[in-house]
C-alpha cells in the first residue's frame, strides 16, 4: 500500500529560502528605490512646478503609480527563482539524490512553489505597505493604486512562476528551460508576427499590417499593456490641468489570469509527476513535445526566411507576383528541411538522425507547410477577399493623397463596396503593384474601425489612371474609387470639413513667390491693410471661390498618382483658409483615421490646400481681395524648384 | 525486504534492464556486481525511488518504492556521486537531514564524526577532499539509522583506514539493528569480506543470486597431477576451464568441491588438491559463458 504524502516539507523549504533569499533581497531593494524612494525624492523636489501648472502631490503620486512596472517584475523575478529553486532538475548527480531523498515530488513541487512565491511576493507586499504609510504621511488616501499595483504584480508574478515551472519541467537543461520560459510567454505572439511579416510580403492588400498585436494569449505582454492604475491628465488653453482621472484597468483579466495561472501551475506538476529522471540534460524531456518543437520551428522560421529570402531577390529585379510566391515556397520548403533535421540533431544531441522514420516525418511535415503555403496563395481563408459586415463597421477610413473618414451608413455601405470592387481585380492591381511600385504609385489604404474595437487595415499600391503603364483593367477598377473620393460633396464634408457649409473663414494665408534678378525665388506672406471685419469678408470671397473650384473639379482631387503634388501642375505657393465654427465641433477627419490617443475637441481648422494654375476661380478672387497682386506672383512647382 | 519482480528498463532503444527478477532479505549484505555497463546502478537508481521502471515491480516490505515517502525515510542512499547542497558545511547537511529522516539521531552522528576526526564540521564539504566527502555522507547515512542503505561503489576513493572504519560501522549497524544493506561495487575483494549474498548481474539481467557460501561451493578450484595423460572426466563433472602447466592441471570445475573431489579420485590423480575460488574467480568464469571473457590481446 502506498503511503500518503504531504504537500510540505520544512526541510526543504528552509534549504529553497537559503537560496534564494537573496533574490528577494535585490528585488526590495529595486522596490524601495524605484517605489517608496523615488516617491519622496519626486515629491519633495517639486513643489513649485506642481504648484504651478495645477498638479497636487496626489496627481504626482497617482501618475508614478500609473508609470510603474508589474508584469515586467513578474517575468524577471519568477524565472530567476523558479530555476534556482528546482536547479537540480538540471543536473543529473543533484537529481538523483534529491529524489532519493524521502520527499514525493508533490512535496518537492508543492514546497518549491510556496517557497518561490514568497520569495517573488513579499518584497512586493512590504514595499506596498512602506509605500502605503508614506502615503498616509503625506496626506495621500488613494490607497487603492498601490494594492491594485500589488494585485497587478502579484498576478503577473504567479502567471509567470506557473509558466517558468511548465517550462522548467519541459527542459532538462537550464538555458533550454529560461528560452522556453520566453518562448511560452510569446509564443502566440510570435507566431502571429511570423504569419502577420508573410502576409505583409506575399499577400494582396496586407503590406504595411502591424506587425505585432497584443493578444492575450502572450500574458507578459499582454498584463503590461492591458491592465494597470491608468491616469488621464486634460490641460485647459493655458496648459494647466483641468481634469485628472484615474482608473484601474484589466481586472477582469487579472482574475482570468488568476485561474489560468492554477491552471498552468496544475499541468507542470503533471508534467513533473511523469518527468523521467533520465532525461536529465536533454534538450525537451516531454516526448510529445519534441516533434511539436521540430516541425513548430521549421515552419514558422523557413516561412519567414523563406519569404524575406524571396523578397530580397525579388527586390533586385522585376518579377511577377506568381514568380515571388513560388520563389518564397521553394525557400521556406527548403530551409523547413534544413531546421527539422537541425532541431532533431538538436533534441536527440547526435548527427545520425537520417533514418527512414524521420525521412517519412519531414515529408508530411514538407507536404503540410506547402499545403499552408498554397492556402495562403489562393486565400483560403478569405482574409485577402475580407471586407467587414457592413453592420459591424464603426467608421471606415480612406487614405492616399488626402485622408477621409467616414461614419455615414450610406458612405460606409459605398466604400465597402467600392473595396470589393478592387478586391474582385485583384489580379490586375496585384500585378501592377509589383511591377510598378515606384512609378507614380501612390499608397491606398482602407482602414474598418469595427464596432468591436478591432481594426481591419488594407493598403492597395495604386497608379495614376492616366499612366502610361495604367491598363483597361485596371483603369475599370480604379476608376468608380476615384470617381466617388473625387465627387465635390465628398471632397468639401472630408477635406474641408464637416463645417464647410456653416463656418468663418478666420483666416486665408497666401504666400506670394517673387523671382529676383538673380533667378532666385523669395516668398513672403501676403498681408492685408484692413479692418477684421473687412478682412473676415475678403477671406468669405476667397473661400467661395475655392468651393466653386471644388464644384468644378479643379482642386483637392485624388488621382492615386500624386498629381496633385505634380512638379508640373501644382503651384509652389503655399496657401491655407482656417475655418471656425464656435458652436460646431470640427469633426476631424485625419484624428479619426489615426485615431488619436490625445483627442483635443477642435472647434476651428487650418487647410492646407494646393492650389494648381486650373483654379481658376480661387486665383481670381485671391487677386481680386488683395492676396495676389500679380499672377506672376504665382509660380508651379516645376519652375519652383527648376 | 527488496524484491524486484520482472523490471524492465529502456533508455531509447538500448534495454538497461531486462525482465530482471532481483531478491534481497531483511538483514542481508547483498553484494551486487557485474560489468561495466550490466545495469548495476539502474537497478539501485529504482530501487532508490529515482527511475520508474517501464514494466515490472518493485517492492519494499510489500509496499511499491516509487513515490513513497515513509519508505524512503527508512533507506538511506550513498550513490557513486554524492550530492552535497554547494554552500553547506558538515553541520548544515546534518541539520537537512535531520529535518528530511525521520529517526535521524544526532547523538549518534557526533559519536560517528568523532570517529573521522579530520574532518572539520564547519568547512564547506565541497572544499574537502573526495574521501572526505564520501566520509560525510557515511556519517549521514548512519546517523538516519535507516532500515536499509543502498550503497553504490561506497569505499571508492577512501583510503584503506578508513574502509575499514566505514565498513566496522556498516557491520555493527548490521549486527545491532538488522540493517539491510544493498552494495554495488567492482571491488570483489572487499565485498567477498562483508556480503553474504551476492547477485551477478549482466546484461540487465541478474545472472546468479545466491548467498556467497552456496556460491563459492557451487564451483571448485581443483589442482590435479596425472601421470600420463589426463584422463576423461566423468558425464557428471562440468568442467568450466582447464589451464595446464606440465603435469599440473587447474581445473575450475561446476558443482559442489567434495563431489567433484570424489569424482575425479577415482580417475587415480598423483596429487589432488581442492583449492578455494574467489569471489572475483566465480565472478570472471561465471561471465566467462556470458561471453565477458578476458580477451588475448595480440599487438
Amino acid at each position: 500500500m502506498q503511503s500518503k504524502t504531504s504537500f510540505f516539507n520544512k526541510a526543504l523549504f528552509k534549504k529553497n529560502l537559503s537560496r534564494t533569499w537573496i533574490v528577494g533581497v535585490v528585488y526590495f531593494i529595486i522596490l524601495l528605490i524605484i517605489l517608496p524612494i523615488y516617491y519622496v525624492l519626486n515629491t519633495g523636489n517639486a513643489d513649485n512646478y506642481i504648484v504651478q501648472y495645477g498638479y497636487n502631490k496626489e496627481m504626482a503620486f497617482l501618475s508614478q503609480m500609473d508609470a510603474l512596472p508589474a508584469a515586467e517584475f513578474g517575468f524577471a523575478v519568477s524565472i530567476v527563482v523558479i530555476v534556482i529553486t528546482f536547479w537540480y532538475l538540471f543536473n543529473r548527480r543533484d537529481s538523483y539524490m534529491i529524489h532519493s531523498f524521502p520527499v514525493s515530488r508533490k512535496t518537492l513541487f508543492c514546497t518549491g512553489l510556496l517557497s518561490s512565491l514568497i520569495i517573488s511576493i513579499t518584497p512586493v507586499v512590504l514595499t506596498a505597505i512602506i509605500m502605503t504609510l508614506l502615503a498616509a504621511s503625506s496626506g495621500i488616501y488613494t490607497f487603492a493604486a498601490i494594492w491594485y499595483w500589488v494585485f497587478h504584480t502579484v498576478v503577473s508574478t504567479l502567471i509567470c512562476t506557473s509558466i517558468a515551472l511548465f517550462a522548467v519541467m519541459c527542459s532538462g537543461q537550464l538555458i533550454t528551460a529560461i528560452c522556453f520560459y520566453a518562448i511560452f510567454n510569446f509564443l502566440y505572439s510570435m507566431m502571429e508576427t511570423s504569419f502577420r511579416l508573410v502576409a505583409s510580403r506575399l499577400m494582396f492588400g496586407m503590406a504595411y499590417i502591424s506587425l505585432f498585436e497584443c493578444s492575450p494569449l502572450s500574458p507578459a505582454l499582454y498584463l503590461r499593456e492591458k491592465c494597470g492604475v491608468d491616469t488621464s491628465i486634460e490641460y485647459d488653453n493655458y496648459g494647466n490641468i483641468s481634469k485628472f482621472t484615474t482608473s484601474y484597468t484589466g481586472v477582469k483579466y487579472l482574475v482570468i489570469y488568476l485561474i489560468v495561472a492554477a491552471v498552468i501551475a496544475i499541468l507542470a506538476f503533471l508534467l513533473y509527476k511523469t518527468k523521467k529522471n533520465e532525461r536529465v540534460h536533454d534538450f525537451i524531456t516531454v516526448s510529445i513535445f519534441k516533434p511539436v518543437f521540430c516541425v513548430g520551428v521549421s515552419f514558422f522560421v523557413s516561412m519567414v526566411l523563406g519569404t524575406m529570402a524571396s523578397s530580397t531577390i525579388a527586390s533586385f529585379g522585376k518579377y511577377s507576383y506568381d514568380t515571388k510566391y513560388i520563389m518564397a515556397i521553394l525557400f521556406a520548403l527548403v530551409i523547413g528541411v534544413i531546421l527539422f533535421y537541425a532541431t532533431n540533431m538538436m533534441i536527440e544531441k547526435t548527427l545520425r538522425v537520417f533514418d527512414m522514420k524521420r525521412g517519412f516525418h519531414c515529408a508530411y511535415y514538407s507536404i503540410a507547410a506547402l499545403v499552408i503555403f498554397l492556402c495562403l496563395r489562393f486565400d483560403a481563408f478569405g482574409v485577402e477577399s475580407k471586407v467587414p459586415d457592413v453592420k459591424d463597421i464603426e467608421w471606415v477610413g480612406v487614405q492616399s493623397e488626402y485622408t477621409m473618414t467616414f461614419t455615414d451608413p450610406k458612405e460606409i455601405a459605398k466604400i465597402a463596396e467600392l473595396h470589393k470592387i478592387l478586391i474582385d481585380d485583384k489580379k490586375e492591381i496585384r500585378n501592377l503593384e509589383y511591377f510598378r511600385q515606384n512609378e507614380q504609385a501612390t499608397l491606398l489604404t482602407i482602414k474598418y474601425k469595427l464596432k468591436n474595437g478591432k481594426t481591419v487595415s488594407r493598403y492597395y499600391n495604386m497608379m495614376d489612371i492616366e499612366s502610361p503603364f495604367s491598363t483597361a483593367d485596371y483603369t475599370a477598377a480604379a476608376q468608380p474609387f476615384l470617381d466617388y473620393l473625387n465627387s465635390p460633396e465628398i471632397i468639401k464634408e472630408h477635406i474641408l470639413g464637416n463645417i464647410w457649409n456653416d463656418c468663418d473663414v478666420t483666416n486665408v494665408y497666401f504666400e506670394k513667390i517673387i523671382q529676383t534678378e538673380n533667378g532666385n525665388y523669395v516668398t513672403y506672406p501676403a498681408e492685408l491693410d484692413v479692418t477684421e471685419s473687412e478682412r473676415l469678408a475678403k477671406n468669405k470671397r476667397v473661400y467661395k471661390a475655392l468651393l466653386k473650384d471644388i464644384d468644378n473639379g479643379r482642386v483637392l482631387n485624388t488621382e492615386f498618382g500624386q498629381v496633385a503634388w505634380d512638379d508640373s501642375s501644382a503651384l509652389a505657393n503655399q496657401f491655407e483658409v482656417t475655418l471656425e465654427n464656435k458652436n460646431v465641433e470640427y469633426f476631424s477627419d485625419e484624428q479619426t483615421f489615426d485615431e488619436w490617443e490625445y483627442y483635443v475637441p477642435l472647434y476651428n481648422r487650418t487647410i492646407t490646400i494646393s492650389l494648381n494654375p486650373k483654379c481658376e476661380n480661387t486665383i481670381k478672387a485671391l487677386t481680386d481681395e488683395g492676396y495676389l497682386d500679380d499672377v506672376s506672383e504665382i509660380v508651379t512647382r516645376a519652375y519652383y524648384y527648376q | 525486504m527488496i524484491e524486484v519482480k520482472n523490471v524492465t528498463k529502456r533508455f531509447g532503444d538500448f534495454i538497461a534492464l531486462d525482465d530482471l527478477n532481483m531478491h534481497v532479505e531483511r538483514g542481508a549484505i547483498y553484494g551486487l556486481v557485474g560489468p561495466n555497463g550490466a545495469g548495476k546502478s539502474t537497478i539501485i537508481r529504482h530501487i532508490c525511488g529515482v527511475y520508474k521502471q517501464d514494466s515490472g515491480e518493485i517492492t519494499i516490505d510489500g509496499e511499491k518504492v516509487f513515490e513513497n515517502e515513509s519508505l524512503k525515510g527508512k533507506m538511506a542512499v550513498i550513490p557513486d556521486d554524492i550530492f552535497f547542497f554547494t554552500q553547506a558545511n558538515t553541520l548544515d547537511m546534518m541539520k537537512f537531514y535531520k529535518n528530511m529522516y525521520p529517526n535521524f539521531d544526532e547523538q549518534l552522528f557526533h559519536k560517528i564524526a568523532a570517529c573521522f576526526p579530520a574532518i572539520n564540521m564547519k568547512k564547506m564539504i565541497r572544499t574537502l577532499s573526495k574521501g572526505m566527502q564520501k566520509q560525510v555522507a557515511f556519517m549521514l547515512a548512519v546517523a538516519s539509522k535507516p532500515e536499509l542503505m543502498v550503497l553504490d561503489e561506497p569505499v571508492d576513493g577512501l583510503d584503506p583506514v578508513m574502509r575499514r572504519q566505514i565498513w566496522s560501522l556498516i557491520m555493527a549497524d548490521v549486527a545491532e539493528h538488522g540493517l539491510t544493506v544493498l552494495i554495488s561495487s567492482h571491488n570483489l575483494r572487499e565485498l567477498e569480506d562483508v556480503c553474504d549474498h551476492v547477485g551477478i548481474m549482466n546484461n540487465g539481467k541478474i545472472l546468479i543470486e545466491r548467498s556467497l557460501d552456496d556460491l563459492q561451493t557451487s564451483i571448485t578450484k581443483i589442482q590435479v597431477a596425472f601421470e600420463n595423460e589426463i584422463p576423461k572426466f566423468p558425464d557428471n563433472i562440468e568442467v568450466l576451464k582447464q589451464i595446464t602447466n606440465g603435469r599440473v592441471h587447474t581445473l575450475i570445475v561446476k558443482g559442489e568441491p567434495h563431489a567433484a573431489e570424489t569424482a575425479i579420485s577415482q580417475l587415480n590423480p598423483l596429487l589432488m588438491d581442492v583449492l578455494p575460488l574467489t569471489l572475483e574467480e566465480i565472478f570472471i568464469y561465471e561471465l566467462g559463458g556470458e561471453n565477458y571473457a578476458v580477451k588475448d590481446f595480440i599487438f
